[in-house]
């Protein structure tokens, strides 16, 4: 049973078309990551599924239910999360305060504080800061309450949009793990990222976007070992000769 | 020059001692305020001093009210002179015409400004930062124009005489029996804990959440547009309570009475208070409204001083007088380079 379906989906910005019919699916309890350069339209695409950017053709499927033309309030209610890019976590508001609105949608108030708990069980970091307003944290704490105050939503599909971003190498680590264990519990993720090697060793399966459409999908190990795929985002060396001359050139550059 | 430095750093540090310890003792500071307050008519102050304070509350009230759009929302109004007009007008008018009671004809003010508050919500919805304020200007000067021309009912450039003042039970409250002076106080405690309560609540903490970033608030779930005009009809009718009791006060009003100068004054307060705290609107309208008055004698020389007010407050708190705490006071860097640029310098001489 496939959890979102995206059916032949496009959406311009005036008269730029930035997705031209894309497709995918996403089962239940899955990771799929979204591979793709700079403006491949990964990012629109993730707007056109929480609603933030109106589509302009094809059909997005959540749960059996049409949710295109969705509000992005209701689309929240029915279980979409999103954790933006850039964080965009609230920074004069304290961490406990961005938690509670994550939990915006839900009414009952006990239910809220065991999520908060479990919350601040999951990132201890965070309830040793609960008072502190977010915009004083570093990167790697204000990205981990970004993900916790999209989980406050109780979500059965949460988007991340590059959680890697700005981030030291040790942290991308961390943060890639707690992606994982958030999957264990059995919410399923649909992931952006630039650092394709992390996002696809983490996922399932994986779409490559170009140009805003799905130039590859497949399964992550097999599309690891897809020699296009190496050279463009795996950063793999292809043609010996080629790189040999790169090398060259920096090194005479003097970097 | 690090002369310079270091006592701008002395009293950077000073200020954040300051603030820790009114933060400290701020209960006691409010008790001792609003007692102080109280017994303020037992002094014995000429009726020309309570009307300073009066007009002091009055202004606290605005800024109270226009803080709810501008400090937690984020959208800058220039037009709340003409919410305090609608509010003034339509008081005078129902006390004048019909008779009506002070608290009634107040009432249906606020009811009446809420109303004009969401019908210049709704279309503005979409405007941000300087097309909002300029929305919001014309609205000011529109309020102003239908007054000046809407004769049967405004009765025109002439103005409104003759308001009543407010009186309860057959007993009139004026400026000789300190009545009006404890109706302003009543008020301004209600107004204050309206704000309080909205400043704890889920919509204030919402409402602070589409100020710092509109687009994760919604992506929360929050129907930002719903909050935003919800802010505007706040704000409209707490400006129309403040409007209402201005018109009892002064018992004169006209479309002078509301002008731009208005509008920016009550901005202004908010600015130099500190957008966003309820502690901030007193002091600034305080500070507003008594200058003018305490500066009479410099004259002409009041807005160089407000020139200088302006530039040191650009230099030492930004976020307004008592606006949220910076917890750790910036230190401007004491270069060490310079030191060592003049032993290298020495050495180079010796070397020499």
């Amino acid at each position: 049973m496939s959890l979102l379906k995206v059916e032949n989906l496009y959406t311009n910005y005036g008269r730029i078309t930035a997705l031209k019919g894309i497709n995918l699916e996403l089962q239940e309890g899955e990771i799929i990551s979204l591979i793709g350069a700079n403006g491949a339209g990964k990012s629109t695409l993730l707007a056109s599924i929480t609603g933030t950017v109106p589509v302009a053709k094809g059909k997005i499927i959540f749960d059996k239910k049409d949710i295109t033309h969705h509000r992005p309030n209701d689309i929240v209610k029915l279980g979409i999360s999103l954790s933006m890019e850039g964080r965009g976590v609230f920074p004069r508001l304290t961490v406990e305060e961005n938690l509670l609105l994550g939990a915006y949608t839900r009414k009952n108030k006990s239910e809220i504080t065991t999520t908060i708990s479990e919350m601040y069980e999951m990132f201890p970091r965070l309830a040793q800061r609960r008072k502190q307003l977010a915009g004083t944290m570093s990167g790697g704490e204000q990205q981990m309450l970004a993900i916790a105050r999209a989980l406050m939503s109780k979500p059965r599909l949460l988007l991340l949009d590059e959680p890697s971003l700005g981030l030291a190498p040790n942290l991308v680590k961390i943060i890639f793990d707690m992606i994982k264990d958030i999957n264990r519990k059995g919410i399923s993720i649909l992931l952006i990222e630039q650092n394709a090697n992390m996002a696809m060793r983490i996922s399932n399966r994986s779409y490559v976007l170009e140009n805003g459409q799905v130039k590859l999908h497949g399964h992550s190990k097999e599309l690891m070992n897809n020699k296009e795929v190496r050279k463009a985002y795996l950063g793999e060396i292809i043609d010996p000769a080629v790189s040999k001359k790169v090398i060259q050139s920096l090194a005479s550059s003097n970097l | 020059m690090e002369k310079i430095r270091t006592g701008i750093n002395r009293l950077t540090e000073g200020f954040s001692y300051l603030e820790t310890n009114v933060y400290k003792y701020r209960i006691i500071l409010y008790a001792g305020g609003l007692s102080l307050s109280m017994l303020l008519p037992v002094f014995g102050f000429s009726q020309y001093m309570t009307r300073i304070f009066i007009m002091i509350g009055i202004y606290t009230m605005l800024a109270l009210g226009l803080n709810i759009l501008t400090g937690y929302t984020g959208l800058v109004s220039l037009g709340h002179g003409g919410f305090f007009a609608i509010g003034a007008y339509t008081t005078a008018i129902l006390m004048l015409r019909f008779q009506m009671n002070f608290l009634i004809a107040v009432m249906i003010a606020m009811v009446f400004t809420g109303i004009c508050g969401l019908l210049l919500g709704l279309p503005t919805l979409r405007l941000t930062g300087t097309y909002l304020s300029i929305v919001t200007l014309g609205f000011g000067e529109i309020v102003r124009m239908v007054i000046m021309n809407f004769d049967t009912v405004t009765n025109g450039t002439l103005g409104i005489r003759n308001i009543p003042r407010p009186s309860f039970f057959g007993f009139e409250l004026t400026l000789a029996n300190h009545g009006l002076f404890y109706l302003m106080l009543v008020l301004l405690i209600l107004v204050t804990y309206v704000c309080i309560g909205i400043q704890n609540s889920n919509m204030g903490r919402t409402l602070r959440a589409i100020k710092a970033d509109e687009l994760a608030a919604v992506m929360m779930g929050i129907r930002s547009s719903r909050y935003k005009v919800g802010a505007f009809v706040v704000s409209a009718v707490l400006t129309g309570l403040a409007g209402g009791y201005y018109a009892s006060l002064v018992s004169y009003i006209d479309h002078n009475s509301f002008t731009f100068d208005v509008s920016i004054m009550i901005l202004s307060i908010v600015i130099l208070g500190g957008m966003g705290t309820i502690r901030g609107m007193f002091l600034g309208a305080a500070i507003l409204v008594a200058f003018p008055e305490v500066a009479r004698p410099l004259m002409e020389w009041r807005f160089v001083v407000y020139g200088l007010v302006l530039i040191l407050m650009m230099r030492f708190k930004p976020q307004g007088l008592l606006g949220w705490r910076s917890r750790l006071p910036y230190k401007i860097p004491v270069l060490k380079r310079s030191q060592t640029y003049r032993e290298e310098k020495e050495a180079n001489r010796r070397g020499r």
